[in-house]
């Protein structure tokens, strides 16, 4: 359990670390730390899950501005220009990445991080489905260049 | 002119290295596949031509574990060098398991400009 094994302090320095640099590598942009408003709700969760050396589960949810900023950097191309299959996949592969690296920077890097594929939960407006908050989730906001953005863990699997 | 097989389940992770590869302003012709058994195919009929393997670990219906070992059994395979992209922990574990393998390095994720020149770039 991660939160039995790390303190809140010691994951959320580290994640304010790792995720700068993400956003930096991938996007160009440095992301840094901030407290979102309490109505910043994007609807979509993206979220992968950690199954070694302990389980957990990573969540991202972005603004449409942070969706637009990471994906267009990535990809040098216009949002307009850009097909669903390649925005989604690009969101995932930023979600996976910062899980799995925030987890391999947590454990020193000496053991292989085992992960499953990143998914996407959709909104109860959009899928007829109600988020089931887990009980222990822990929420760090970022801005990058004032696109907002989260980053949530929980202990266990994904809620869907 | 060089040609080497980008093998990720993320279409933008094969984005990235391909510019990457873009990038060095070499001549090198890519081909790509989205999971263990299509690469292994692709590998097959394209045995003799390829020059280099970049492949992620974490690969749906055959892994990159699985996928180097089979390579490491075939004649023709078995001389083709790859590198594994992968996002950094347990390496030393890792390189136990591919003995024997052709494991050319590691590039961690995300894959940057410098990880991939100081990994891939004498390849190209």
């Amino acid at each position: 359990m991660i939160f039995e094994k790390y303190s809140i302090d010691v994951i959320a320095e580290l994640l304010n670390k790792v995720v700068s640099r993400i956003t930096f590598d991938m996007a160009g942009v440095k992301s840094i730390l901030i407290d979102a408003p309490d109505d910043f709700n994007p609807g979509q969760r993206y979220y992968t899950e950690i199954n070694r050396p302990f389980r957990c589960t990573f969540y991202t949810e972005l603004s449409p501005e942070a969706k637009k900023k990471i994906v267009e950097n990535i990809f040098g191309e216009k949002w307009e220009n850009l097909k669903s299959m390649q925005i989604d996949d690009c969101l995932l592969e930023f979600t996976w990445i910062i899980a799995a690296r925030t987890v391999t920077e947590l454990t020193g890097k000496r053991e292989p991080v085992k992960t499953g594929f990143p998914m996407i939960i959709f909104d109860e407006y959009e899928d007829n489905l109600e988020i089931t908050e887990p009980e222990d989730l822990y929420r760090v906001d970022f801005s990058m260049d004032g696109a907002l953005f989260s980053v949530l863990i929980s202990s266990g699997c994904a809620v869907t | 002119m060089k040609k080497i097989l980008i093998i990720d389940h993320s279409l933008t992770a094969r984005f990235i290295i391909r510019k990457m590869v873009e990038k060095t302003g070499k001549s090198v012709s890519i081909l790509e596949a989205s999971d263990g058994v299509e690469a292994y195919s692709i590998l097959e009929n394209e045995s003799a031509d390829i020059d280099l393997v970049i492949t992620s670990l974490m690969l749906s219906k055959m892994s990159g574990i699985t996928l180097l070992k089979k390579m490491q059994l075939s004649e023709s395979l078995c001389r083709i060098p790859v590198i594994l992209t992968c996002i950094g922990g347990g390496r030393e574990i890792i390189k136990k398991q591919l003995s024997g393998c052709n494991l050319a390095g590691f590039i961690g994720k995300p894959v940057t400009y410098r990880s991939f020149m100081r990994t891939a770039g004498g390849f190209l």
